[in-house]
């Protein structure tokens, strides 16, 4: 009887599995697959690459083959369980992996060209964070972190705003930042309802209230410090525009700025730069902790004043990168060097990201501004730190706007934004990153069913990678969030040493106030008459004829 | 069944659907334009990310028959039917009793008032009416296994816990009505409250702070979960018929007591007329308590219409206006400039600025620019603030049908082909859209048909006005009006819509300025109203040369410059314009005209 049951069972398996493919004839067309997982350099510890084949067949057969080992999927929608797609991974470290597409065509098989990709002996790091976001620009509705594993499919949420949102009051959630690729020290902001920025060191949580005093506002972008209990921000006055024919859709600029540093453990907030002619935002600590790079635009370089809002002239805001030294046991800085001299080459450029082994500087760079997350012309360019010499990461940019972006641990992967798939939601790709500099080609965050990303109407958001999951739970963090607020000292409050100044450009413009925000729904305005009616006609003025 | 055995059914069946199918089908249709149906995995998710979410996934599904609103109407006829069957067969109510829940949630769908612009939750309309059903379900259940037996506080306090996660707050509802029945039948009843009452609570407790469990959901409503509770509470018109339909199903589970001693001998002296007292009740209440209000249905109808391309529909509904509200004057216009007749006849309708009659909505009060604006900036082509405008409203409320196919449209018009497949893969998982996302595919793959299909043919010329590059950021009526204020001659499309806002706005200087432009660089036909307000423009100037000249131009509109004699006499001799009977006769006379808009037609406004 079992003898049977095997004869059965081996019987169905050959049954539904395809026979034939493997004395196919070569074919040259190749195949269309999504996503485009073809030629490139996958971390030795990814999820599986799932792809969907979009290229017409009766039958499919991929064989991935790497190390020696290979692994058989039948069908359109290539789907490679996890523990297998590893042990392939495993075989095939620091080597090429093939995918072998066969398909069959009335009756009759065929083989494409093989797709080779190289597996990269260096890790990702575990762990990918990001806000889920629609690009909504006033209103939010279910925002949330989620932390990925980069290992395998599986998601879960740091905080949803969704657990404290009441009918009347709304929540925002942003600017999640680690410490040295950790999870112990970790901190958040939320806006509005239970506002505060959310600051987690080991086993205690606080709710930080930044505002006070003469900063100009709450705490925006954050930078922890990798060994200090530290944490450098900007303070930022965001205006932002809405266009009607322009293809950028949206835009934000900064009407004023400036740089401050946190000591969590003390509640001291002190500037770190002041410049009255500047405007200073997106810090970021070098991964020794000695160098904190940020964006700077000098406004007599650009024939702007301070104080004079710039929302006529917001187009013309240009940033350049800049370094200042850090004495962690001092916590004093030192004098400001330029590191990239964007407006002299027409560009603005933001969002400084030093790699960790301190040879390069990632950076978004685009023709003007700073909010390059909805600019068409954002690409992200590297400076080689060792040089200073500045291009284009050509290899990895797209016609489409590349923002946020993050290095791994080990400085050998990159993950960014980009709008490359459609133009309006941001997706998360990867790109391998070897020690001399040269970039891969990059691809697609993995999906358990690739279709996710075209159902999916949210942009993924300040991708943060670190080595480990976050401990706290959504309910945890809710309480914290829902509980008192501690405020903060302001100490040394003479300015710091500002930027260098450069050239002045003499041409200055002066613009004007633009509101923000969808308008007030219930509030009649009256109906727009600029002209009071005549009450009668002059006479003799008829048109008999 | 005899005759007058039907007659109950006869009578809700055609109150059902005469109301909801006939009167209020353009509302049912809106309601599935204002909803969302997809097979995806990650859109499905969702609804189990929260306890009783069958119950608004249910919904979801059928409201997508509403496309048609008599089949939507009829299968919630069905739905309501069933419920009547269940309650007398769970309740031992008669006949006409037992239609008392069932007419309350015919109330909650005759209810709906502007606030179904902002839904927040989807299945609205059918989720309470599934939901019923699952309560009452229980109820029969419990009659039909557990009445009188042993383990029954057990058993139901599992189906309680298992309930709830399936069927949420209807499962507690259930549960409830069990409890009143074994009060009026004497079945163990403290048990019975003790063992439901403990396993509600848990359950609801253990849901709402387990993170193993649903780690997203709000427990302010946990106890709420599967009903619509930021569209149905906090001062919304259709909280009342969801309490008065839960206590009709209460009243109902209480049969057992009244169909006993002494209640018994009260009602069977005047059995009829007790029988039929909760059905004529809750009919009376019906017809009440309904919304009626007209112009919320003539701008339903509109939108039916708007969404079918049926503009002349529009302008019939637009004929039959006397006192509209905003946004129906601006659908009006629309369909105007659809039919190339915007300058022609937007005077010939009349104006106004009635106030939308609803009550505020607990968060964001769904105003005139919340409730039309995807529509209308996109048909008087601002493509981006028609996006801008999707965009947020679906993260204030939901992501929609409505929001998507506007969106969609934008990226094919703007030439983003690959988000408007985006849109379309979404919209074509519901039932009734696929025609509609083949057209516009069609468009898709073969973007150079754009300019010759009707709608690329009004629209796409308005593109080449860039006016503003900021975009103007208040109500959507003025920043139309502002738009198209600033606007250079680009193209007829763009001019007429030009010419239009100077009128609204009174301007005259600008008005005389670019209507001569105009003239003299491309000449042409000069239409009905921008005669009349040309006319008026330059017989109140004072220039006699321009006067003469502009009578010129329009000596081909004699019929205009009689007209406009005969009123500036009319005019000039009346005594007080501010007078009512005065203005009552130029509404009669002249209430057609660009003339009567600039003196008469003052204080509008618009939010």
């Amino acid at each position: 009887m079992r003898r049977l049951l095997y004869a059965l069972a081996a019987l169905l398996a050959l049954a539904c599995t395809p026979s034939g493919y493997r004395e196919a004839a070569g074919v040259d067309s190749g195949v269309e697959i999504y996503p485009d997982y073809a030629g490139v350099a996958l971390p030795c510890n990814i999820a599986p690459m799932n792809f969907d084949i979009r290229t017409e067949a009766d039958a499919w057969v991929a064989v991935f083959s790497g190390g020696g080992e290979t692994l058989v999927r039948k069908g359109p929608k290539v789907r490679v369980p996890v523990a297998q797609w590893h042990a392939l991974l495993d075989a095939a470290k620091g080597g090429e992996l093939r995918i072998t597409l066969y398909s069959r065509e009335d009756g009759r098989w065929s083989r494409h060209p093989d797709i080779v990709n190289y597996v990269a002996p260096e890790p990702i790091d575990d762990y990918v964070t990001y806000r889920l976001i629609e690009p909504g620009y006033s209103g939010y509705g279910q925002l949330v972190l989620r932390q990925r594993r980069l290992s395998d499919f599986h998601e879960h949420d740091l905080y949803n705003n969704s657990l404290s949102t009441r009918q009347v009051d709304q929540q925002c959630i942003n600017c999640h930042s680690f410490q040295n690729y950790g999870t112990e020290n970790f901190q958040f902001h939320a806006r509005q309802l239970n506002g505060g920025t959310f600051i987690a060191t080991g086993d205690r949580a606080q709710k930080v209230a930044f505002k006070s005093g003469d900063l100009m506002s709450n705490a925006v972008y954050p930078s922890w410090h990798p060994t200090e209990p530290l944490i450098a921000y900007s303070v930022n006055k965001i205006m932002q525009v809405f266009l009607t024919a322009h293809m950028n859709r949206l835009d934000a600029y900064d009407d004023d700025a400036d740089l401050v540093l946190y000591d969590v453990e003390s509640g001291e907030v002190s500037y770190i730069v002041h410049n009255p002619l500047a405007i200073e935002t997106f810090p970021y600590w070098s991964a020794d902790g000695r160098t904190l790079y940020y964006a700077s635009a000098y406004l007599p370089e650009l024939g702007l004043e301070r104080g004079v809002n710039v929302a006529g002239t917001y187009d013309r805001m240009r940033y350049n990168l800049w370094s200042i030294p850090f004495d962690p046991e001092t916590r004093t800085f030192g004098t400001p060097e330029m590191v990239f001299h964007a407006a002299a080459e027409g560009l603005s450029a933001v969002m400084p990201r030093p790699s960790p082994d301190g040879k390069y500087l990632l950076s978004s760079a685009a023709t003007y501004g700073s909010f390059h997350i909805w600019h068409e012309t954002a690409d992200l360019y590297l400076t080689d730190l060792r040089t200073g010499e500045t291009r284009p990461l050509d290899e990895a940019n797209s016609p489409r706007a590349e923002s946020f972006k993050a290095w791994s641990s080990n400085s050998r992967w990159v993950v960014f934004t980009t709008r490359r798939d459609d133009r309006a939601y941001t997706r998360l790709y990867i790109c391998y990153f070897d020690e001399d500099g040269n970039v891969g080609k990059p691809f697609l965050l993995p999906q358990r069913d690739p279709s996710q990303n075209l159902s999916l109407f949210k942009s993924y958001n300040v991708p943060e990678l670190t080595r480990e999951a976050v401990r706290w739970t959504p309910k945890e963090i809710e309480r914290a969030l829902k509980g008192p607020s501690v405020g903060t000292t302001e100490v040394d409050r003479s300015p710091g040493r500002g930027g260098v100044p450069v050239t002045p450009d003499p041409d200055a413009v002066s613009g004007s106030s633009v509101p923000v925000g969808l308008p007030a729904s219930a509030a009649a305005t009256a109906f727009p008459e600029t002209t009071a009616p005549a009450n009668d006609i002059p006479k003799g003025q008829s048109f008999d004829q | 069944m005899k005759l007058k055995d039907s007659v109950p059914y006869l009578l809700f069946s055609a109150v059902c659907l005469g109301l909801l199918g006939i009167f209020k089908g353009a509302v049912l249709f809106h309601m599935e334009e204002y909803s969302m149906f997809s097979t995806d995995a990650l859109w499905l998710k969702a609804f189990f990310e929260q306890p009783g979410g069958i119950i608004p996934l249910a919904g979801a599904f059928l409201v997508q028959f509403c496309y048609y609103p008599l089949l939507g109407a009829l299968l919630m006829l069905l739905l309501l039917l069933a419920l009547q069957r269940l309650v007398r067969a769970a309740t031992g109510c008669g006949t006409w009793t037992a239609f008392a829940p069932s007419l309350m949630l015919v109330l909650y769908a005759a209810r709906m008032d502007y606030g179904a612009y902002l839904p927040h939750a989807y299945g609205i309309l059918f989720g309470p009416v599934l939901g019923a059903l699952v309560a009452v379900g229980f109820l029969w259940l419990y009659g039909r296994c557990f009445e009188g037996k042993k383990p029954a506080p057990l058993w139901l306090a599992l189906l309680l816990a298992a309930g709830y996660v399936a069927f949420g707050v209807f499962a507690l509802l259930g549960a409830l009505l069990i409890v009143v029945r074994a009060f009026c039948k004497g079945d163990k009843p403290w048990v019975l409250l003790l063992a439901l009452a403990a396993a509600g609570f848990a359950v609801v407790f253990f849901c709402s702070y387990s993170n193993l469990v649903y780690p997203r959901i709000n427990r302010r409503f946990a106890y709420l979960s599967g009903l619509p509770v930021r569209d149905a509470f906090r001062a919304s018109r259709l909280f009342l018929p969801l309490v008065l339909a839960a206590l009709s199903l209460l009243l109902t589970a209480l049969a057992p007591v009244i169909s006993t001693k002494p209640a018994a001998s009260v009602i069977s002296t005047k059995r009829s007329a007790w029988r039929n007292l909760p059905f004529a009740l809750s009919l009376v209440l019906l017809f009440s308590l309904t919304y009626w209000d007209r112009n919320f249905h003539v701008q339903a109808r509109m939108e039916k219409a708007i969404a079918l391309d049926d503009w002349d529909r529009v302008l019939h509904l637009a004929g039959k206006d006397k006192a509209p509200t905003r946004i129906q004057v601006m659908y009006r216009n629309l369909a105007l400039y659809r039919k190339g007749q915007l300058t022609e006849r937007m005077f010939t309708f009349p104006d106004a600025s009635m106030p939308l009659r609803m009550r505020r909505q607990g968060d964001v009060t769904a105003s005139v620019s919340y409730i039309c604006a995807p529509t209308v900036a996109f048909h008087s082509g601002l493509l981006r603030t028609c996006e801008r405008w999707c965009m947020e409203l679906s993260v204030t409320a939901m992501k929609t049908l409505y929001y998507y196919k506007y969106q969609a449209k934008v990226a094919l018009f703007t030439g983003d082909y690959d988000l408007a497949r985006k849109y379309f893969r979404t919209i074509g998982k519901s039932l009734f859209q696929r025609r509609w996302v083949a057209h516009y595919s069609a468009l898709a793959d073969r973007p150079e048909l754009l300019a010759q299909d009707p709608e690329g043919m009004r629209i796409l010329p308005l593109l080449a006005a860039e006016g503003y590059r900021l975009d103007y950021n208040g109500t959507v009526e003025n920043g139309i009006i502002q738009h198209y204020l600033s606007v250079p001659y680009v193209n007829e499309s763009v001019y007429e819509w030009h010419m239009a806002a100077l009128m609204l706005s009174k301007m005259e200087n600008n008005f005389l300025y670019d209507f001569l432009e105009r003239h003299e660089k491309v000449g042409g036909p000069v239409t009905t109203g921008i005669a009349q307000a040309a006319a008026l423009f330059a017989g109140t100037n004072g220039d006699r040369d321009l006067h003469s000249y502009v009578g010129q131009i329009l000596s081909s509109k004699q019929s205009v410059l009689r007209e406009f004699s005969q009123f500036g006499n009319r005019l000039n001799a009346a005594p007080d314009l501010e007078a009512p009977e005065t203005q009552a006769w130029f509404r009669e006379y002249f209430g057609r005209t660009y003339w009567y808009y600039y003196y008469f037609t003052t204080g509008l406004t618009t939010n």
